[in-house]
């Protein structure tokens, strides 16, 4: 399978950064995101790579919103493990700045004809921490986990379902069989959450890797409290990086510690005051302040798949099984107010069903779904929905249009649920929350219980991202659990996204999601809002930051601090 | 117009400590205990204001709560604008002329969401104690006056309850019926019931032991006519005069459900929730905070003033 370059169409988002390069001056925040809704968007690629060599030493103090509750990468594909699993895993692959699989733990591979055998060739000269070499059989014994129904990792193995098999051709050639062609198979190995963990400890001790994972990354881990605290140490050996940060040897930092603080003011809080170094989680309320302080800085990406949702409608469910319906309320949505609410203009409204960083994202194929409350109206008239109760809500033969959207308690996220309400109030539609538990959630979808569910976002690091969200087989079904919320089984959009993943050349690819982007903005199954930002914080004595290609979060192998004894 | 609650207050002392004759003898509450007489005296009013023997500061709590009540029942005369519907656009803008207490995360006015909440605050404080007080009222008479197997039943039950925070024992409520205002009542109600009991309990029994208890059971009365109409009263009396203090309570209790995401799901104005919010916002929107916490501040004090002020009164002390 061969990814040639994409081209970027458009250069946003890097207007500024350039100041103080190397090791000299540090970083500068990125400025405050403007871009024209609906353009592509792509960074600079020396945000990727280690530009100076660092200092080593010191240990740094780092500040997050949450704790998994587990390190295992490959059981939680959870948004923590983005970071996270990249601490103390490697993969096979590493994306490159344009999203193109390069070496990582695998120094080469073949991909069939047929697109169904991958051979890797891999690096002989890696070990896990606890001794054990890296080989062909640690490959297979990682896939076949994941693969494990057992092993319940459900979002993971959903990546690589069509994984069938996997060989030991020799000590260092492993041989994957898919059962079908599967062109985002390189890209999905290179997510965090593939993450190759030892074989000794996969099959001696599997329960233990939730606290004391042992892999093959910069660092191991010293001390976990659960929701407390999580100590990471250095290893000294440890020299395969992957080629595409062009760093060599070991990290720089001794130690990482990092300390779990949900409120978002009190990480504000801590970074300032210099009692923490960095945080992964910087809160968007207090973007401005952060920006504003000369001994802190801001970084801002839009993270890769598919960008936050408003609200996932239930297709199947009255009023939302009606398109029309759904394509006014899509109308209704005014994303410039939701940024502002939301974000405090840290967000950047969007209509498109992939994020904008996102290869074969096309920006025109959603741009009628802007905010246009007129056309809203007149698609609801169309609809049958011309009465109007004593309240406003319009109706049809006596029944009102309202229905109720599902949404986890405790979301920070709730917010724009609520702008949403209040955008559909003014067209009238009658939108009530129902808070609940996650569990709860779990059950109302299982049951296919609920009209639509509130805010939330599918990250994933290839356009594939629209097959597991919106993709007919992905809808949960005779005991299958998927992540299809939305319930969409539309048999032209299956096409186009099953075809998709059987690969292609660039043009095929790009003509393929761009007419299953646009078929998405007919149907409107949900209501894409925000990009999904990723914003981190630190001191200005960090240096060395190299965003993750895949998940545009940090990667801290290449981090340093100045100062002495930092 | 700013002297009638006052007025109303001043005129109905009299009458209502002649209404109440037992409160005094029977009355053992730490509450009313807890203020050295001394300080009373201190405290007492001279010259123009001890002719109408009513403190400023009640005055204005009576005032405060006079208002609040007019806005629970009728926010639309208080204020005008949505309480629920925004536009993100307006978000987070400061207090101005134009939005008196600025405006919130979503672009709603926040003096008008916090007049809509005065109703949910209020029924909140007022129906939970009310709850308590007649679960406890009940409690306590059967424990009183139901024989030592009843006492002692009842006594554990009280015991086990107390055992929990109030606020614990309220969220396991919660919990087990699900989250909205009915039900916060409920558990804020049911949190409450266990010290009117307890007193109830006591006051029942030393009601019973008293002289005119006696006297009507001579007569030859009836025993569910006796405590009708001689020990529910007297033993229930002195309750409710700590039943208005509760009423603060049950507000702080209902705004801290609420701040916990326990109360009415949005966009429903509840001061906790609002408050809930407003501290993510803290270092740039203070007025998200400072609004609801200035609320609930002030009504629970205003309840408490009141509370206090009505249980001197039954004494026969100095407002």
């Amino acid at each position: 399978m061969s990814w040639r370059a994409l081209l970027p169409i458009a250069l946003a988002l890097a207007a500024c950064g350039g100041a103080g390069e190397g090791g000299r001056g540090g970083d500068a925040s990125d400025p405050l995101p403007r871009v024209a809704a609906g353009q592509p968007v792509t960074y600079p690629s020396r945000d990727y790579v280690e530009r100076a060599p660092g200092r080593p030493g010191g240990t740094l103090r780092v500040v997050a919103a949450r704790d998994n509750g587990t390190l295992d990468a490959q059981l939680l594909a959870d948004t923590n493990t983005k970071w996270l699993g990249r601490t103390t895993f490697d993969n096979l692959v590493y994306l490159d700045e344009r999203g193109r699989p390069t070496p990582w733990l695998a120094r080469s591979w073949t991909v069939s004809p047929d697109g169904r055998t991958y051979t890797f060739t891999l690096r002989e000269d890696v070990t896990f921490s606890d001794g054990e070499r890296f080989d062909a059989a640690a490959v297979k014994a990682n896939l076949d986990r994941i693969r494990d129904p057992a092993t319940r990792t459900a979002m993971t193995t959903a990546y690589i379902a069509p994984y069938a098999t996997g060989r030991v051709v020799a000590p260092f050639v492993f041989e994957a069989r898919l059962s079908e062609p599967y062109a985002p198979f390189l890209d999905v190995l290179a997510q965090s959450w593939f993450g190759m963990v030892s074989p000794r400890q996969i099959r001696e001790a599997p329960g233990t890797i939730a606290t004391r994972p042992i892999g093959t990354g910069p660092f191991t881990v010293e001390r976990y409290v659960r929701n407390q605290v999580l100590t990471l140490a250095k290893r000294r050996d440890y020299h395969w990086a992957p080629d595409v940060i062009r760093h060599s040897g070991p990290a720089y930092l001794d130690r990482i510690e990092i300390a779990t603080v949900p409120e978002g003011l009190a990480r504000y809080t801590a970074l300032a005051s210099g009692e923490r170094d960095f945080t992964t989680d910087a809160p968007a309320a207090n973007a401005a302040a952060i920006r504003a302080d000369p001994g802190l800085v801001l970084r801002s990406r839009i993270n890769l798949g598919n960008p936050l949702r408003g609200i996932s409608f239930n297709v199947e469910k009255p009023p939302f099984d009606d398109v029309r319906v759904r394509q006014a309320l899509a109308r209704a949505v005014d994303r410039e107010g939701l940024a502002r609410s939301a974000g405090l203009g840290e967000y950047i409204p969007t209509t498109g069903f992939l994020s904008a960083s996102t290869r074969y994202y096309d920006a025109a194929a959603t741009r009628d779904l802007g905010y246009d409350p007129a056309a809203a109206a007149r698609l609801l008239d169309a609809a049958g929905w011309t009465g109007r109760a004593a309240d406003g809500i319009r109706t049809r033969n006596g029944r009102r249009l309202e229905a109720t959207v599902l949404t986890t308690d405790a979301s920070p996220l709730g917010f724009v649920v609520i702008g949403l309400q209040a955008d559909f109030r003014r067209i009238g539609v009658d939108l009530r929350l129902e808070p609940i538990p996650l569990a709860q959630f779990a059950q109302h979808r299982t049951a296919n219980d609920y009209q639509a569910t509130g805010a939330g976002y599918w990250h994933t690091n290839t356009p594939d991202g629209l097959y597991i969200v919106y993709h007919g087989q992905q809808i949960n079904r005779g005991g299958y659990t998927g992540q299809n919320i939305t319930r969409l089984d539309d048999p032209r959009l299956n096409a186009l996204l099953a075809a998709a993943r059987r690969g292609g050349d660039e043009a095929t690819l790009a003509r393929l999601y761009a007419q299953a982007q646009r078929r998405l903005a007919e149907l409107v199954p949900a209501i894409p809002v925000l990009e999904n930002s990723t914003l981190v914080a630190y001191r200005r004595e960090v240096h060395g930051l190299v965003f993750d290609t895949s998940h545009n979060t940090p990667l801290f192998t290449t981090v340093w601090l100045e100062g002495p004894g930092a | 117009m700013s002297t009638y609650p006052i007025r109303a207050l001043a005129e109905a002392g009299p009458a209502r400590a002649a209404v109440w004759p037992y409160v005094g003898t029977a009355l053992d509450l730490p509450l009313a205990a807890a203020e050295p007489p001394d300080q009373v005296q201190a405290a007492a009013p001279t010259g123009f204001a001890a002719r109408r023997r009513v403190p400023l500061g009640v005055a204005l709590a009576a005032l405060f709560l006079a208002l609040l009540l007019v806005a629970a029942l009728a926010p639309g005369l208080v204020i005008g604008g949505d309480p629920l519907v925004g536009s993100g656009r307006d978000a987070f803008y400061a207090p101005s002329a134009a939005h008196w207490l600025g405006t919130d995360e979503n672009g709603r006015d926040v003096l008008v969401r916090l007049v809509h909440g005065v109703h949910p605050s209020l029924l909140m404080g007022f129906a939970a104690t009310a709850l308590a007080l007649v679960a406890g009222t009940a409690l306590g008479l059967v424990a009183g006056l139901g024989g030592r197997v009843a006492d002692a039943l009842v006594g554990r039950l009280l015991d086990t309850l107390l055992a929990f925070p109030d606020l614990l024992l309220a969220l396991v409520i919660i919990t087990f019926f699900g989250q909205g205002l009915g039900n916060a009542i409920v558990a804020v109600g049911v949190a409450a019931t266990p010290r009117y009991a307890r007193m109830v309990r006591s006051q029942a029994k030393l009601v019973r032991a008293s002289g005119y208890v006696e006297a009507a059971r001579t007569l030859g009365q009836p025993g569910a006519v006796l405590i009708w109409r001689h020990v529910l009263p007297n033993a229930v009396r002195p309750v409710l005069l700590v039943a208005a203090m509760g009423v603060g309570v049950s507000i702080g209790a209902g705004a801290a459900l609420s701040f916990l995401g326990f109360g009415a799901p949005p966009p429903a104005p509840e001061w906790g929730a609002m408050l809930a919010v407003g501290r993510n916002f803290l270092a740039n929107a203070w007025w998200l905070v400072a609004a609801p916490g200035a609320a609930i501040t002030l009504t629970v004090l205003a309840v408490t003033a009141l509370g206090r002020a009505a249980i001197r009164h039954g004494e026969g002390r100095e407002l």
